[in-house]
């Protein structure tokens, strides 16, 4: 056991910090928030992903094979840190890295590889995640999008709700039901956005612009070549694959840049002073770093191949009660100043409302770890 | 990076374990009582050389943090802190066989006080070591889990050790408050899960109740928090901020979740006849020292540290 970043990591880290910093103005650092894609930016997004597929950058811990820059899983720790600290420039790539193209090499024909997987290296793709439904949130297994077989083709009807992305997306990792059986009725298509019958509204709500959309699926007709993986075997996938999506986000660190902003501030403003204040600040520092090593518990299980465990409840578990400490101490700092939209401690406070919902609601993590970590009887 | 123990270390907490599942456990701390201290078990593991591990080439201050954790576990009764973390790092091999530890500004009773020849006294910027002749430590009945005894010493007196050494004492008394907590912790929310697996009310195991999961599985998650960073601290164990991290992080965990652990335990829970106290009342101990997690994090906020980012937390970038 030990707790340095290898010569590897440290490099590359200064590199790619360089690579950034001529790349972004300095309001990216300043301002340590998720930013949105849009179409009106979707170019610019574009753009940058071409760039880091250049240096191998972009999907770095992938093999070879599939266009991968052979890095370690650490490394990839390190670009998605770098990356989400300052906003997530590669919009919705972080999820065809962490979990999406993973998904499509555990369980892809190869003809799906060849066609889907290289174009999400090179960064010309985004894809979607159709997964939640009006009556299947947390209860994601009891979904209702159905998908009819018919000839080579399955015909699919239904919604989906709550969808990140989906207005830049080109692909959508659906998932659809084929049989009525629960959990193992559910089949995965790999749907384009443009198919006809599919239909995109977008959600009006007061987290952030374009963040979630609702999904209409009439009678769109998917090739059966198009499903990844068997009929009815969806969950297995899905289930193995978001292992990664849990800890895929590093918010760990923009939680901790948001901290440092605070400290800065309390520190010229002479609030760091007030034993309150100080106090707020150091717990929830202790909080953010807590939730930052057992992300890397997890991070440590992908670099060394073993299967992933139940160590990612647990770090989504604490990084939610994290995020939720540092925007506490952000409002109760803050105060007034925090109510212009998109100030620091409004992104703050409001991102920490969504990491309890979204990658599985927070107590759909603790009675994972009840069941699967303390092995309680099941109730 | 690597969060799996190495070789070394494994073989260091094997041992370690036979040793304890010999020698300690909660029915052997029962038997102590609050002022215990384990003769036996400290001279076991002395001898078999698991209390010299910090100053060690081949092992160092995580596989002595290593073996507090888990003689903390298994409510192992001697100052293992002192012994295995703070003596090591704050005096090296010179040092008195029994020392304990307090701060400037404490006016409570000192744990290990009784039977300690020698007090570290640390404020901002000095540490200081007293001698302690006989009579000058008045124990003090307590139930806290360890021997506790108020001490008259003079401010005006004590050798200095000087500035860098009172930072490094801070850190080691934080690196072994974090472990000894760590350990504590583990074994207390076990004892409770197990427990709640097996006691029956409305015809089913408490522990498959959904309010009661949540509550335990909220305590795992603040427990293995505060497990990896004591583990983080005790790598970087004179870094200021990673320790200050472990031991604010330690206190609201304490705070969180041992109060909580009788509460879903019961009346059976303030039983002395029931483990559980063997741990909580060790915890609510650790939870106050050093003047408490108040002053840890206040520490941490105030020395200016402007982030204690990826970078610090494993030092390379």
């Amino acid at each position: 056991m030990e707790f340095d970043w290898g010569e590897e990591e440290i490099t590359f880290r200064k590199e790619l910090r360089g690579f950034l910093r001529e790349r972004f103005d300095d309001s990216y650092w300043s301002q340590p928030r998720h930013r949105r894609v849009k179409r009106e930016n979707v170019k610019d997004v574009l753009d940058f992903n071409r760039s880091l597929a250049e240096k191998g950058w972009l999907t770095p811990n992938w093999p070879a094979e599939y266009g991968g820059g052979g890095m370690s899983a650490w490394q990839h720790t390190v670009l998605s840190e770098e990356l989400w600290s300052i906003g997530e420039p590669r919009g919705p790539q972080y999820m065809n890295v962490n979990w999406i193209g993973p998904a499509i090499m555990l369980a892809g024909t190869d003809d799906q590889k060849a066609r889907y997987l290289p174009p999400i290296s090179r960064g010309e793709v985004f894809w979607c995640q159709g997964f939640s439904e009006p009556d299947a949130g947390s209860d994601l297994g009891s979904l209702r999008t159905s998908a009819i077989r018919d000839g080579d083709e399955y015909v699919v009807n239904g919604q989906k709700i709550w969808t990140s992305h989906c207005q830049v997306a080109d692909y959508c990792f659906l998932l659809v039901r084929t049989s009525p059986e629960g959990n193992r009725g559910i089949t995965i298509l790999l749907v384009p956005m443009d198919a006809p019958g599919l239909e995109v509204r977008p959600v009006a709500e007061f987290i952030g612009e374009g963040a979630f959309h609702e999904l209409f699926f009439t009678d769109v007709r998917v090739p059966v070549s198009e499903r990844l993986g068997e009929e009815n075997e969806g969950w297995r996938i899905v289930r193995r694959a978001l292992q990664f999506e849990r800890v895929g986000a590093p918010r760990w660190q923009r939680a901790s840049l948001v901290l440092d902003a605070l400290c800065r501030r309390a520190d010229e403003s002479g609030l760091l002073d007030d034993p309150v204040v100080a106090r707020s600040l150091g717990e929830a520092r202790s909080q953010v770093e807590a939730a930052r090593l057992l992300a890397y518990r997890v991070i440590d299980e992908r670099a060394k191949g073993s299967e992933p465990s139940a160590a990612a409840y647990v770090a989504r578990a604490a990084m939610v009660r994290a995020e939720r400490a540092v925007a506490d101490v952000a409002v109760e700092m803050m105060q007034e100043e925090m109510i212009p939209i998109e100030s620091n401690a409004d992104s703050a406070f409001r991102e920490a409302l969504v990491a309890g919902v979204a990658a599985g609601a927070y107590e759909i993590q603790l009675n994972l770890i009840a069941g699967l970590v303390l092995g309680l009887p099941r109730h | 990076m690597d969060l799996e123990l190495d070789e070394t270390q494994t073989a260091i907490v094997s041992s370690v374990r036979t040793i304890l599942g010999r020698l300690a456990g909660p029915t052997r701390a029962r038997e102590l009582g609050p002022a215990g201290f384990d003769e036996a078990l400290a001279d076991a593991l002395r001898d078999a050389g698991f209390l010299d591990l910090a100053t060690s080439a081949d092992a160092g201050v995580l596989a002595a943090a290593l073996v507090v954790e888990e003689v903390s576990r298994a409510a192992g009764a001697f100052d293992v802190g002192m012994e295995a973390v703070i003596g090591p790092m704050v005096l090296g091999d010179e040092r008195p066989s029994r020392l304990a530890i307090t701060t400037d500004r404490s006016r409570g009773p000192v744990r290990f006080a009784p039977g300690a020849e020698a007090l570290l006294v640390v404020g901002d910027d000095d540490v200081k070591l007293h001698s302690l002749a006989d009579g000058v430590v008045e124990p003090v009945e307590t139930v806290y889990g360890y021997p506790f005894g108020h001490v008259d010493w003079d401010p005006a007196k004590g050798r200095s050790l000087g500035s860098a050494t009172a930072a490094l004492a801070r850190s080691a008394w934080r690196v072994a408050l974090a472990a000894e907590a760590a350990g504590a912790l583990q074994a207390a929310l076990d004892h409770t899960v197990e427990h709640l697996s097996g006691r029956h009310q409305f015809g089913k195991p408490l522990g498959s109740l959904q309010a009661v999961q949540h509550r335990l599985a909220e305590a795992h998650v603040w427990v293995q928090g505060s497990v990896w960073l004591a583990r983080a601290a005790a790598w970087r164990s004179d870094d200021f901020a990673v320790s200050a991290c472990a031991a604010t992080h330690a206190a609201q965990t304490i705070k969180a979740v041992a109060a909580d652990l009788h509460q879903l335990s019961g009346a059976i829970g303030f039983t002395t006849e029931f483990d559980l106290h063997v741990w909580t009342t060790r915890l609510w101990a650790l939870r106050v020292e050093m003047g408490g997690g108040r002053e840890h994090a206040i520490d941490l906020a105030r020395r200016r540290w402007s982030g204690v980012g990826a970078e610090q937390l494993t030092k390379g970038a």
